[in-house]
């Protein structure tokens, strides 16, 4: 009796047909299957000295202007945030913890996914949020905001229209107010844009407001694909961070979690910021409230549903 | 064209002999992960690659396929996601949320969506886990038990008799019902 015999025979009872098609599945998106080729040759990319030469790798190699050591660290990041590897603390500058190796990694290549986004120049950020506040129950509203008003669609059907004040729609960043057309005034380069988001603050003051700014700029904004690159880098660079892999947002999407521990002495707000990020596209999925000291009570969540370009209120 | 086993050894030297094992196994070991956490299986298929890529130097040709070692791989991150799971649970989250932290769970689930007779599902059910486990692999992954051995970390010997065993036990757990008085199979 052969080895093959011997296997068929393992499924000698019966009912073992109705077990096997029971087996049975879908084929994958083959976007799933295009990520994951992307992501190997990238790590195949990276022990090598040659391009990729794929184009379904095009889109997430990073530019050859950070070398092979960024290579690696992304795919790193990458490999380090899907598998749940222990976060390794580095010695920061000043006398705040640094971001951990994963995350100052981790952002580098949210960075990198960024910075090779489409540019969309649509007159709507369309943003589908569901908001649960401690207490309270959750809601889910969808808002269009535009140069010159912000137009909101409540869950039960209404429709809010609310314009914009004189000057139109702008973000808060460091201590002055930034319009539509005018972000893609705002520095690309980290260093330049870390400076003007924590104007006006000190300490881990200064963190916070960065982190809090940044945050509200990629998702409420419509930032160009190099701002936003350039917030993330800016992130990569602040202190604080921690990176927890694998955790679910409210909608049952897996990200990895950012979660910013400061001192208590942070002039903006007692609670401590937590993100969810999702690693292969970059896109912030939720960020979240808790309380400080105790990151285990959370006491807001913002889920981004959806977030991007719109021509037209739906 | 190549085989498996000579393009995972020559991939510890030459990086890109690993890339055809991707576009010939990622559909099967997606299958592997959503039969057994279907919610994660996209994000968790990178993560298997990324992990084989990573340790293909210590695949030996000697001691099975290179599919057992895939699989192995992907075993061993499926593990390492429901750990992580399991470490989360503090969170709120709602009934529908719940990780899948139990494979058999989800394998159960599979079976009633497929309306696998109650039967069969009591059989499986009672199995012991590690016979269940690698009956599935041999079932659904069409591993032989040599493979499925490798996958599980056990000698080829010991699989065999724990997958005679189940047989048995699924035979004697099925005896009774009018199952058997079908001709064959029931599918």
């Amino acid at each position: 009796m052969t080895h093959k015999d011997q296997d068929i025979h393992v499924l000698d009872f019966p009912g073992a047909t109705a077990l096997r098609n029971a087996g049975r599945t879908e084929s994958p998106d083959p976007k799933v299957l295009e990520r994951t080729r992307a992501l190997v040759l990238q790590a195949i990319a990276a022990d090598t000295d040659h391009a990729v030469p794929t184009a379904s790798a095009a889109a997430v190699v990073v530019t050859s202007r950070f070398g092979r050591r960024r290579l690696l660290a992304c795919a790193a990041a990458v490999a380090a945030v899907a598998t749940g590897f222990a976060v390794l603390p580095v010695v920061g500058v000043g006398s705040e913890p640094a971001a951990t190796v994963s995350a100052a990694d981790l952002f580098n290549s949210l960075a990198d996914r960024a910075a090779s986004g489409g540019r969309g120049q649509a007159p709507y950020w369309k943003t589908t949020v569901r908001t649960w506040v401690e207490g309270d129950r959750t809601h889910t509203d969808t808002y269009y905001l535009s140069r010159d008003a912000l137009v909101i669609k409540t869950q039960n059907g209404r429709t809010v229209t609310k314009k914009a004040p004189p000057g139109g729609t702008s973000w808060r960043v460091g201590t002055r107010q930034v319009s539509w057309g005018n972000l893609d005034k705002l520095p690309t380069r980290p260093d330049a844009l870390r400076r003007i988001l924590s104007a006006g603050a000190k300490g881990a003051s200064a963190a916070e407001q960065t982190v809090r700014q940044s945050g509200e700029l990629l998702t409420g904004s419509p930032a160009s694909p190099r701002l936003r690159a350039a917030l993330y880098r800016v992130l990569a660079d602040t202190p604080g961070a921690e990176v927890t892999p694998g955790v679910k947002d409210g909608a049952g999407r897996t990200g990895a979690r950012i979660s910013w521990k400061w001192s208590d002495n942070v002039a903006h707000s007692p609670h401590d910021p937590n993100w969810i990020v999702r690693p292969s596209d970059g896109q912030i999925l939720e960020t979240m409230s808790t309380r400080a000291g105790d990151a285990s009570h959370i006491t807001e969540r913002t889920t981004y549903l959806y977030a991007g370009p719109a021509d037209k209120v739906r | 064209m190549d085989r498996d086993e000579d393009l995972l050894v020559r991939a510890a030297r030459e990086p890109a002999a690993f890339e055809p094992l991707v576009d010939r196994h990622s559909v099967a070991l997606h299958g592997y992960l959503v039969r057994r956490a279907p919610t994660a299986a996209d994000d968790l298929l990178s993560e298997v690659w990324l992990q084989a890529y990573a340790t293909r130097h210590t695949y030996d040709a000697a001691r099975g396929s290179a599919r057992g070692w895939l699989f192995g791989v992907a075993r061993n991150v499926l593990a390492r996601h429901w750990q992580t799971l399991s470490r989360t649970s503090g969170a709120p989250r709602r009934t529908s949320e719940i990780p899948e932290v139990d494979p058999w769970r989800a394998v159960d689930q599979r079976l009633d969506v497929a309306a696998v007779v109650p039967e069969l599902r009591n059989g499986l059910a009672q199995l012991p886990e590690p016979e269940r486990e690698l009956l599935l692999l041999v079932a659904w992954e069409q591993l032989t038990p040599s493979e499925a051995a490798a996958v599980v970390g056990i000698p080829a010997g010991t699989a065999r008799s724990r997958l005679h065993r189940a047989r048995t036990r699924l035979r004697v757990a099925l005896s009774g019902s009018t199952l058997t008085n079908l001709t064959g199979d029931f599918a």
